[in-house]
C-alpha cells in the first residue's frame, strides 16, 4: 500500500508552515537560513510525490535543479554571514541596524 | 503489500523492546553510587581537557562550501549516466561542456587559494 | 523536458531535440566571456591590467549584436519547449545588456579606486545578465527558476562586494536572507503549478487552467497567488518590498545602479510571460490582486521617499514606487488589451537609462569624495556643470518630466489602464507620480541654488563619464525619439 497523495503535501505544506514560521520569529541568521532550506525542501518533497503520482518525470527533473540552486543560495548566503561576523561578533539579526529609517 | 513488511515492523518490536528490558533491568538491579568522576564526560579513560564548544577552523568553510557545490552539481551526472548510450554524441557534448566548466570552477578556487591549507 | 526523460526511460531510442543555437546566442555569448574571465584569473601570471572589463565588455556588446539581429526573426521555441525567443524576450534582453554595459562603463573608477577583485565583479555581473534573459526566454517552470535564481544569486554577491565594509555586509545578508525566503515561496508557487496542471510547460498550463472554470480552480489560484509573491520580492512590490532600501543604500552604488534596473526587469518580464502566458486564462482573478499591490506601492514608495534625508534611499523608494507604476500596466492586463504590457515593456527600457544615470551619479559623487546624503548634491551645478545637468536629467526622466523618456513611459502605461477601463487607476497614478515631483526636485534646488557644501576632488573619470553621458543622453534622446522602441515595445507585448 502507498500513502495518498494528500499525506505527502499535508507533509509538505507543514514544513512549508515551520519554514515560514522560523524565517519571520526566530533571530538566529543561521536558523533563519535552514528555515528557508526546510522551505525548500518542503517544494522538492512535493515535486517529488507529484511527480510520483502524475508519472510524469518533470518533476524530479525539477528536484535536481531545486537542490543545486539551494545548494548555490546556502553557500552564498553562509560566506556573507561569514564576512558579516569578521566585523561584528554577533549572529542575530536584531543586532543587524545600521541601516534603517 | 502491507503483509510483506511485517518483519521489518517485528524487527522494530524487537529491538525497541530489547533496548527498553536492557535499561529497565539495569535500573533494576545495578546498585547506584554517584562519585565525581562518573559525572565527568568520558573520553575513553583520558581526563576532559578544554570546552566542548570549540570554534573550528574558518577554513574548513572553505573546503565545505566547494564540496558541497561540486557534490551537488554531480546529482546532474546521474540522470545522464542513466541514458547516456541512447543520447549519443549530443549528449556526450554537452556532458563533456558541463564539466569543462565544473574544471574550470575547480580550477579557479585552486588559483585563489581556496585549497590552501 | 517531462516527456524526454519519460521516453528515455521506457523506450529504447530517445531523439534529443536539435537545439536552436542562434536562440540562445547572446547567452551563449555572456557565458564565454565570463568564464574567460575567471580564465584570466587562472592564467594570472600571464595577464594583467585592464584585460577584464575589456572581456566582460565584449561578451556583453556581442551579447547586444546577436539580441539585435534577431528582431525580426519569426518566434522560436527550442530546447524541448523549455526556451522562447521572441519580440518579448529579445526586448528583455537587450534591456538588461544594456544596463550590464552601463553597469561595467560606470563600475570600472570603483573597483581600480577600492581594491575589490574586478575579475570576479565582471563574471558574478554577467552571470546575473544570463540570469535576467534566461528569465525572460523561459518558457517552462523549471528554465523560470533557474533563470530567476542565476539572477539573483550574484546580486546578493554583489551587494556584498565591498567585503570590509559592514553596511555592505548588512544589506547583503538581509538580501540575501529575504530573497531566499522569496525564492522559496516562489518555488511552492511553482510546484503548485505543475502539481495541479501536471505540465511545466506555459503553452501546455494554459491549456490546462483554461479561462478558470475547470477542475482545482482552488489550488490554481493559489499557485499563481504564491507566484506572485515571489516574484514581487524580486520587483519590489509592496508589501514585499522590506528588503529594497537597506539593499540599495547598503550596496555599493554602482552594484545598486546595475540590480535596481536589470534585476527589475528580469523579475518583471518572468511575471508578465507567466501571468499573461501561462496563467492568461484567469486574469480575472489575479488582476485585481496586482491593482491592489499596484497601488500600495505606489503610495508607499512615493509617499516614503518625500521623507529620505539621504538621496541614495530616496530613490530606492522611488525604484518601489516605479515598480507600482509599471504594474499598473500589468494589472490591467486582458487577452483584448495588451498596450499596458507594452507600456510595461517600455518602461523597463526607459527606466534603465534614468535610474541607472541616477544611481550612477551617486556613484560618481561617491568616486570625486562626496557623500549620498541630500546636503552633498549641494551646489554641484557650480562645480560640475555637467555632471549636474545628466544628474538632473536623469532626475526628471523618473520624475516624467517633458522632453525626457520618463513622460513617454507613463503615459503609455497610464493610457493603457484608462484604455483598459481603469480610469480611476490610470487618474491615482497621474496623482502619485505628481507626488513624485516633490522629492525628485529636492536634490535638483540643492544642487543649483545652493552654495557647495563638500569639496570635490577631480580624479580622472573618463569611462565612467561616458557611462553617465550615455545614460542622460538616453534619458533625453529616448523622450524625443521614442517611437521606434515603442512600436518595438507594442510588437513585443503582443506576441510578434
Amino acid at each position: 500500500m502507498t500513502p495518498p497523495l494528500e499525506w505527502y503535501l499535508v507533509f509538505s505544506a507543514l514544513l512549508f508552515a515551520i519554514g515560514v514560521v522560523g524565517v519571520l520569529v526566530r533571530r538566529h541568521v543561521l536558523v533563519i537560513l535552514m528555515s528557508v532550506e526546510l522551505m525548500l525542501n518542503a517544494s522538492n518533497v512535493a515535486l517529488a510525490a507529484f511527480s510520483r503520482y502524475l508519472n510524469s518525470m518533470a518533476g524530479q527533473v525539477f528536484v535536481v535543479f531545486t537542490i543545486t540552486v539551494a545548494a548555490a543560495e546556502a553557500a552564498v548566503a553562509l560566506a556573507i554571514i561569514l564576512a558579516l561576523a569578521r566585523h561584528k561578533d554577533t549572529v542575530d539579526v536584531r543586532e543587524m541596524d545600521i541601516l534603517k529609517d | 503489500m502491507p503483509v510483506s513488511w511485517w518483519p521489518i515492523g517485528l524487527f522494530f518490536i524487537i529491538v525497541a523492546g530489547f533496548a527498553a528490558t536492557s535499561l529497565a533491568l539495569s535500573k533494576l538491579v545495578a546498585p547506584s553510587r554517584h562519585n565525581e568522576a562518573k559525572a565527568e564526560t568520558y573520553e575513553s579513560g583520558i581526563r576532559p581537557l578544554g570546552e566542548a564548544q570549540q570554534r573550528s577552523d574558518i577554513r574548513y568553510y572553505t573546503v565545505a562550501m566547494l564540496f558541497v557545490v561540486f557534490d551537488v552539481e554531480a546529482i546532474f551526472l546521474y540522470p545522464w549516466a542513466v541514458v547516456y548510450d541512447r543520447i549519443g554524441l549530443y549528449g556526450l557534448i554537452e556532458m563533456v561542456l558541463f564539466i569543462v566548466l565544473l574544471v574550470g570552477a575547480y580550477l579557479y578556487a585552486w588559483r585563489r587559494g581556496a585549497l590552501d591549507w | 523536458m517531462g516527456s524526454l526523460f519519460t521516453g528515455a526511460l521506457g523506450a529504447a531510442s530517445v531523439s534529443l531535440p536539435q537545439p536552436n543555437l542562434l536562440a540562445i546566442s547572446p547567452v551563449i555569448a555572456l557565458t564565454v566571456a565570463a568564464v574567460l574571465v575567471l580564465g584570466c584569473v587562472i592564467a594570472r601570471p600571464l595577464i594583467r591590467g585592464v584585460v577584464y572589463p575589456v572581456i566582460a565588455m565584449a561578451g556583453l556588446v556581442a551579447a547586444l549584436a546577436l539580441a539585435l539581429i534577431q528582431l525580426g526573426n519569426r518566434p522560436v521555441t527550442t530546447f524541448s519547449g523549455n526556451w522562447r525567443t521572441d519580440a518579448f524576450s529579445l526586448f528583455f534582453t537587450i534591456t538588461v545588456v544594456i544596463a550590464g554595459i552601463l553597469a561595467v562603463l560606470i563600475s570600472d573608477s570603483w573597483l581600480t579606486e577600492n581594491d575589490v577583485p574586478q575579475a570576479e565583479f565582471y563574471a558574478v555581473l554577467l552571470c546575473s545578465v544570463i540570469g535576467a534573459i534566461v528569465s525572460a526566454s523561459a518558457y517552462n517552470l523549471i528554465a523560470l527558476f533557474v533563470g530567476i535564481e542565476l539572477m539573483s544569486v550574484p546580486t546578493y554577491i554583489l551587494t556584498g562586494f565591498a567585503k570590509h565594509n559592514r553596511v555592505s555586509n548588512e544589506a547583503a545578508l538581509k538580501y540575501s536572507l529575504l530573497g531566499g525566503f522569496s525564492t522559496a515561496i516562489l518555488l511552492y508557487g511553482l510546484t503548485w503549478t505543475y502539481g495541479v496542471t501536471g505540465e511545466t510547460g506555459y503553452p501546455a498550463i494554459r491549456g490546462f487552467v483554461g479561462n478558470g472554470q475547470g477542475g482545482f480552480h482552488a489550488a490554481v489560484l493559489l499557485a499563481s497567488m504564491l507566484v506572485i509573491a515571489g516574484l514581487g520580492f524580486k520587483i519590489a512590490a509592496v508589501p514585499f518590498h522590506m528588503w529594497t532600501p537597506d539593499a540599495y543604500q547598503g550596496a555599493p552604488t554602482v552594484v545598486t545602479a546595475f540590480m535596481s534596473v536589470s534585476v527589475k526587469a528580469g523579475a518583471f518580464a518572468a511575471l508578465v510571460r507567466i501571468l499573461t502566458d501561462a496563467f492568461g486564462g484567469i486574469y480575472r482573478d489575479w488582476s485585481p490582486i496586482l491593482i491592489v499591490i499596484a497601488i500600495v506601492t505606489m503610495v508607499l514608495g512615493n509617499v516614503v521617499a518625500i521623507v529620505q534625508n539621504d538621496v541614495k534611499r530616496m530613490l530606492a523608494y522611488s525604484s518601489i514606487a516605479h515598480t507600482g507604476f509599471m504594474l499598473v500596466g500589468l494589472a490591467t492586463w486582458n487577452p483584448g488589451n495588451a498596450v499596458g504590457v507594452s507600456g510595461v515593456l517600455f518602461y523597463a527600457f526607459a527606466y534603465t537609462f534614468m535610474n541607472l544615470g541616477a544611481f550612477g551619479m551617486l556613484a560618481w559623487l561617491e568616486a570625486h569624495g562626496a557623500g549620498t546624503g541630500i546636503d552633498d548634491v549641494n551646489g554641484l551645478f557650480s562645480r560640475a556643470p555637467l555632471a549636474a545637468l545628466g544628474f538632473s536629467a536623469c532626475l526628471l526622466g523618473l520624475m516624467g518630466f517633458p522632453f525626457t523618456v520618463g513622460l513617454p513611459a507613463k503615459v503609455f502605461v497610464f493610457q493603457a489602464a484608462a484604455g483598459g477601463g481603469y480610469v480611476w487607476l490610470a487618474l491615482l497614478s497621474l496623482l502619485l507620480s505628481a507626488v513624485g515631483a516633490v522629492y525628485y526636485f529636492r536634490p535638483m534646488v540643492r544642487m543649483f541654488m545652493h552654495e557647495p557644501k563638500v569639496v570635490l576632488a577631480s580624479p580622472r573619470q573618463t569611462v565612467m563619464a561616458v557611462g553617465l553621458g550615455v545614460a542622460a543622453l538616453g534619458t533625453v534622446l529616448l523622450g524625443v525619439l521614442f517611437s521606434p522602441v515603442f512600436d518595438l515595445a507594442q510588437r513585443a507585448a503582443t506576441g510578434g
